[in-house]
């Protein structure tokens, strides 16, 4: 049988498995709850300065934001998914039956791994399609590239997906849910000094005074190294709004995420081959 | 059809299967006994390469254990046999079926003649979690039957089983002798074994004490379970 077929049928099967769990189906009515509030802030009227706010700005501020958060938020549940898959498939006697067949552990890994992306993925999806479908309704005023947003940020999904399963072959589950947390965190953080290091007023405040510029090499280096989980979702609504999107750094933040995702599968295979099934 | 050489397998200080070496011919039934962390299960890891042998070579059929093809014609029933709770006898027996690669149509088919055979008619569309640990096995026994294969693995298949059970499961093997099917036996009940297997080899501490055919190892006057404490006692 070809490794397509294989790795299809395992997607598929992780995928009904996925949501045949409580916790998703609990966390995803909560967060269609949690979505759907948002659509009294396109009611009523907004003033300020005595002046009348047109009612499209409010829809493209708030369901920016919204994006924003429903991103961040489908990247913490992608790693709470991902930081177990493994330990419970080895569990529930899945993972001896599917390799006692002729499938090979890289089949085994990848069909998991692009199982729990599409799945985690369709669920931020359906997120976004709802804020974008409420927006719409409320303003009349369709955004193209919210969902084409929603798309490009799949991409730190995948990167969250792989990074867990690699770490929860030797990790306990809470420690790789708590270490990609942080590295989420580091990103935020870091493209908020980043974006004020970049600030021209910060910029001219320094100038003429170098002994009190800090020292931010590096700092500089950390951040460019790290993965920018952030920068690829500030690059994703830059759509939305079709702003240009401003990035100093020496490699694409899309292209920062690819490398990371391919060194995440690459050792999640090579480290995969290695370990006993139980 | 199996072949083990020399196989070692250590796990840091620990030597779990000492320098095995035993063949299984075609069509052979073969049990593997040993006590409690003998090393039986480590034999079997290493022939569906859930672990590599740490030096030595495994075979099946010609093929080393290592590559994917080696497991295309094979079932294997792992001890305390589970089913993922959500899923019911059928549609696990339905996935095993897609990852053997047998077409829809003949995997329906198969499977509706398997689930016969192991007696579970009737209750294939139940979930998992409502059956008792005997129809797991028994829906387990019936995904190694899938793809007719040519080797069947199977770790304490009665496990579990109530005596007509362990009846129907020899009656099961039984019948595959005439597709000459190769059988690699670990179980602990040894009159069953008795019954149904040609050849056993006793592992103690990683090492195989003897292996030949039961007929020759068990002496008048005795059975199998005499055999076995003589050779585990030492």
């Amino acid at each position: 049988m070809n490794t397509l077929k294989i790795l299809l049928h395992i997607i598929r099967h992780t995928i009904f498995d996925q949501v045949k769990q409580k916790s998703f189906m609990v966390i995803f009515i909560i967060c269609g709850f949690f979505v759907l509030g948002i659509k009294n802030c396109y009611q009523g009227n907004y003033t300020i300065n005595n002046q009348q706010v047109d009612s499209g700005i409010i829809a493209l501020g708030a369901s920016k934001v919204m994006f924003n958060v429903v991103s961040t938020l489908t990247m913490m549940i992608a790693a709470l998914f991902s930081m177990r898959i493994l330990k419970r498939e080895r569990g529930d006697g899945t993972q001896s039956a599917i390799l006692s067949k002729p499938v090979s552990r890289n089949e085994y890994i990848m069909g998991k791994a692009a199982g729990l992306w599409i799945v985690t993925f369709l669920f931020m999806f359906a997120l976004h399609a709802i804020i974008f479908t409420i927006g719409f309704i409320k303003t009349g005023e369709a955004m193209p590239g919210y969902l084409f947003a929603s798309l490009l940020c799949s991409i730190d999904i995948l990167f969250v997906v792989c990074f867990v399963m690699l770490l929860s072959l030797y990790l306990p589950d809470f420690a790789c849910f708590i270490i990609v947390s942080a590295l989420g965190l580091f990103s935020y953080i870091g493209d908020g000094i980043y974006s004020v290091s970049q600030n021209r007023m910060v910029q001219e405040a320094f100038t003429g005074n170098a002994s009190k510029l800090p020292d931010i090499s590096m700092w500089k280096i950390v951040y460019l190294a790290l993965p920018k989980l952030s920068t690829v979702q500030l690059f994703a609504s830059s759509f939305i709004s079709n702003e240009s999107f401003d990035y100093a750094g020496p490699i694409h933040p899309m292209i920062n995420i690819v490398l990371y995702c391919t060194i995440s599968i690459g050792l999640l295979l090579v480290l995969f081959r290695k370990q006993d099934i139980a | 059809m199996i072949k083990i050489d020399s196989a070692t397998k250590k796990y840091g200080a620990l030597t779990a299967v000492d320098s095995v070496s035993f063949e299984v011919r075609k069509g052979e039934y073969f049990a593997l006994l040993g006590p409690n962390g003998a090393g039986k299960t480590t034999i079997v890891k290493m022939l569906l390469d859930f672990t590599s042998p740490t030096s030595g070579r495994v075979s099946i059929d010609g093929i080393p254990s290592g590559e994917t093809a080696a497991r295309a014609g094979i079932g294997y029933l792992a001890e305390n046999h589970k089913i993922p709770a959500h899923l019911s006898g059928y549609a696990y027996l339905a996935r095993c079926a897609d990852y053997i690669g047998l077409p829809r149509a003949e995997a329906k088919g198969q499977i509706g003649k398997i689930i016969d055979i192991v007696g579970m008619a009737g209750k294939e569309r139940d979930l998992s979690k409502t059956y008792s640990k005997g129809m797991v096995q028994r829906i387990g026994l019936g995904s190694c039957l899938l793809g007719k294969p040519k080797v069947l693995i199977l770790d304490e298949p009665t496990e579990g089983l109530d005596p007509i059970g362990i009846r129907e499961v020899r009656m099961i093997l039984e019948n595959l002798r005439k597709d000459g099917v190769t059988v690699l036996l670990n179980s602990h009940l040894l009159s069953e074994v008795e019954k149904i297997c040609d050849t056993a080899a006793i592992i103690r501490k990683g090492k195989l004490l003897v292996k030949d055919a039961i007929s020759s190892i068990v002496k008048e006057g005795e059975n199998l379970e005499d055999v076995f404490v003589r050779y585990v006692q030492g």
